[in-house]
């Protein structure tokens, strides 16, 4: 196996565009039914990261692209006393770009978006907890759900899959219009502010296919909604609201990469006063079914390495590209969404590992010019939505659990970490 | 589970208020989810030495080319230069050579960098006599390549956050050879010394480790 490792395509942008206001870093976590034992999860963190080769990885500059370099530090799990996806400081976490917490009963795991997607964060999170419930004593059966400690990794596994799947297609440039932006007051001191809600998975998800809609679409419909309603019903700005939803290409492109392999596709709707939510919905399902399908994310997948692959790219210093990409993530990126919603979907664990998990949680790590987020999963029948925000307004997010509430019946549970509002 | 009275929302137990009103709620025992945070704990501290420093070296920059140019007429040389370029050259040793967090071989480089300026504008603002560019710029690059190969070799443990630095200080030794050969530099034996002891400090990492130097200048210069 190398020592060192090439930046998949999509992980390029990240260590430019990183800063204090656009982390990059999101959590997986799970809630356990007893009490963290810190000792037994920092052995089994020890061991699942030997599994996980392009975790465990320190990110240095080359002359032309960033790289990852072998890290031989052992990680250190620590105790939770930060807000979630705060910075991540290599100097001070033994040069790793990644976070094992705990807190009571919560282990979280933090990742620098570089390193590897929603998907490869949460086979390393179930593998970190199969070996932490050995450790304490438990009889697990696998059961295939788990990439197990002791294994050694498969080269398909570190793979960038971009490449792979890579076609040189006729570029149609589309004209891409600003969208509406979220703006609010900062949160004081700065951090994110999460609220979760925790909806009942299987009910609503029914509720949704009624409609005629998946989940992904019916929550997207909704938040479309929310954030018309609080901004847009009364205000002077007619920009189209557009929520960015990253979509796992392992469904539609055969891959076993625990790197990112992941595209995102933009949908977008303008609103006005007649605008409803059933209509909303309509739009939304149409939209996503047009973009979310192969030969849609075969353009983007195009287009995406294309521009790596151009020698007029590929030779052009560090420093050089790191300032035109800042550029194209504000202008192609930033200034084109509202808000971001990722769905993890269904996790699976082993049953004997299910039976010690009461809940699991995604958050997704806001950024300048979209100060709310949305990630969510679903574990054991509970979805679990998590906003994550920088600003102190939630109007938006209290709208969105509300219409939810109202419209399927089914009563979300809140929690919330506070940040910004005690102590 | 407990609702919120203004916003009729279901609350989780552990939760001590409302997070959309904030109304306060006795919470009961259920273990919480997220910390209490301690703000003040948590906010990294602006270190206020370095920004002293910072702020002298321009007051001392701006105070010299101040007091340079309403004393031009009696005493018409620019003498500020070496004040601005020692001043900044103590803002680069104390603010990032000492204070700062950065990786040893990134301050070494920059010293190389920091120091071969300071000594190419006292040559250059005192009539010429090349003597920057011909001995102490070459000193100056094959003593910092030496530190830093000593380094390289000593910590074999931190090689790989080394041989970048290693790798920047050599190209570095072949600058005293382009300024000879722009005719910046008139001593040919100072600047083929600087090129030679590059040559030589590759042909050493080649030899005592050729699988490592391979792969860091495939790492570095991978595209």
């Amino acid at each position: 196996m190398d020592s060192w490792f090439r930046l998949d395509n999509a992980a390029k942008i990240f260590p430019a565009v990183t800063k204090k206001s656009n982390t990059s870093v999101y959590r997986v976590g799970v809630r356990l039914k007893e009490d963290v034992d810190p000792r037994a999860l920092q052995r089994a963190a020890a061991t699942a990261l030997k599994r996980y080769p392009l975790l465990a990885v320190k990110l240095r500059r080359g002359v032309f692209w960033n790289f990852f370099d072998k890290n031989q530090s052992p990680i250190l799990v620590s105790e939770e006393s930060n807000y979630p996806c705060a910075p991540l400081n290599p100097k001070q976490n033994r040069g790793y770009f990644l976070r094992v917490l705990y807190y009571k009963r919560q282990v979280s795991v933090e990742i620098f978006h570089a390193l590897t997607d929603g998907t490869g964060a949460i086979e390393f999170l179930k593998t970190l907890l199969y070996q932490y419930f050995r450790l304490k004593g438990r009889e697990i059966d696998p059961q295939g759900l788990v990439l197990l400690p002791g294994q050694v990794p498969e080269q398909c596994e570190l793979d960038d899959s971009f490449r792979k799947y890579y076609k040189p297609l006729k570029r149609i440039k589309s004209k891409r219009q600003p969208s509406f932006r979220i703006a609010g007051t900062p949160l004081e001191p700065f951090g994110n502010n999460i609220v979760h809600g925790v909806f009942e998975a299987k009910a609503l998800n029914s509720h949704a296919r009624k409609k005629g809609a998946t989940l992904t679409e019916y929550l997207t419909a909704a938040l479309i909604y929310a954030i018309h309603l609080s901004y847009l019903q009364y205000g002077l700005q007619r920009e189209p609201v557009v929520i960015s939803v990253p979509v796992n290409l392992r469904k539609l492109f055969p891959s076993k990469t625990l790197r990112n392999f992941f595209a995102v596709v933009n949908i977008g709707v303008i609103t006005d006063e007649n605008t409803s939510f059933d209509t909303l919905l309509k739009q939304v399902s149409r939209q996503m079914k047009a973009k979310v399908n192969r030969e849609s994310i075969q353009e983007i997948i195009s287009e995406n390495v294309h521009l790596e692959r151009n020698y007029g790219v590929k030779f052009v210093p560090l420093f050089l590209k790191d300032i035109v990409l800042k550029q194209a993530f504000i202008f192609q990126g930033e200034n084109l969404k509202t808000i971001t919603i990722s769905n993890l979907g269904n996790i699976r664990f082993p049953d004997d590992m299910a039976k010690e998990i009461e809940e699991a949680s995604v958050i997704l790590y806001p950024t300048v010019k979209s100060p709310v987020n949305c990630g969510m999963c679903t574990f054991d029948n509970r979805l679990n939505i998590s906003f994550a925000r920088t600003i102190r307004e939630s109007d938006m997010i209290f709208r969105f659990f509300k219409l939810i509430a109202e419209d399927s019946g089914l009563e979300p549970e809140i929690y919330s970490n506070d940040w910004g509002f005690r102590g | 589970m407990k609702e919120c009275v203004n916003c009729h929302l279901r609350l989780r137990d552990s939760q001590k208020e409302c997070p959309f009103c904030h109304e306060k709620f006795s919470s009961k025992d259920e273990a919480p989810c997220y910390p209490t945070y301690d703000y003040k704990k948590l906010m990294v501290r602006q270190r206020i030495f370095p920004r002293i420093v910072a702020f002298t070296a321009i007051l001392l920059s701006a105070a010299s080319v101040f007091i340079n140019l309403l004393t031009w007429r009696q005493y018409p040389h620019l003498w500020s230069v070496f004040a601005v370029g020692g001043a900044m050259y103590l803002w680069l040793t104390i603010g990032n050579t000492i204070l700062s967090k950065m990786h040893g071989g990134g301050k070494i480089v920059l010293q190389t960098i920091g120091l071969s300026v300071l000594a190419v504008l006292v040559d250059v603002f005192s009539g010429f006599h090349r003597w920057s560019v011909n001995i102490v710029v070459p000193f100056i690059v094959i003593a910092h390549t030496l530190l830093i190969t000593i380094i390289v070799f000593s910590k074999k443990m931190r090689w790989n956050a080394y041989i970048g630095y290693a790798i920047t200080m050599l190209f570095l030794c072949f600058l005293p050879i382009l300024l000879f050969a722009f005719r910046v530099a008139t001593s040919f034996w100072f600047c083929a010394l600087s090129g030679l002891y590059a040559l030589l400090t590759v042909a050493a990492m080649f030899i005592f480790a050729r699988k490592d130097l391979k792969d860091q200048f495939v790492s570095r210069f991978h595209f």
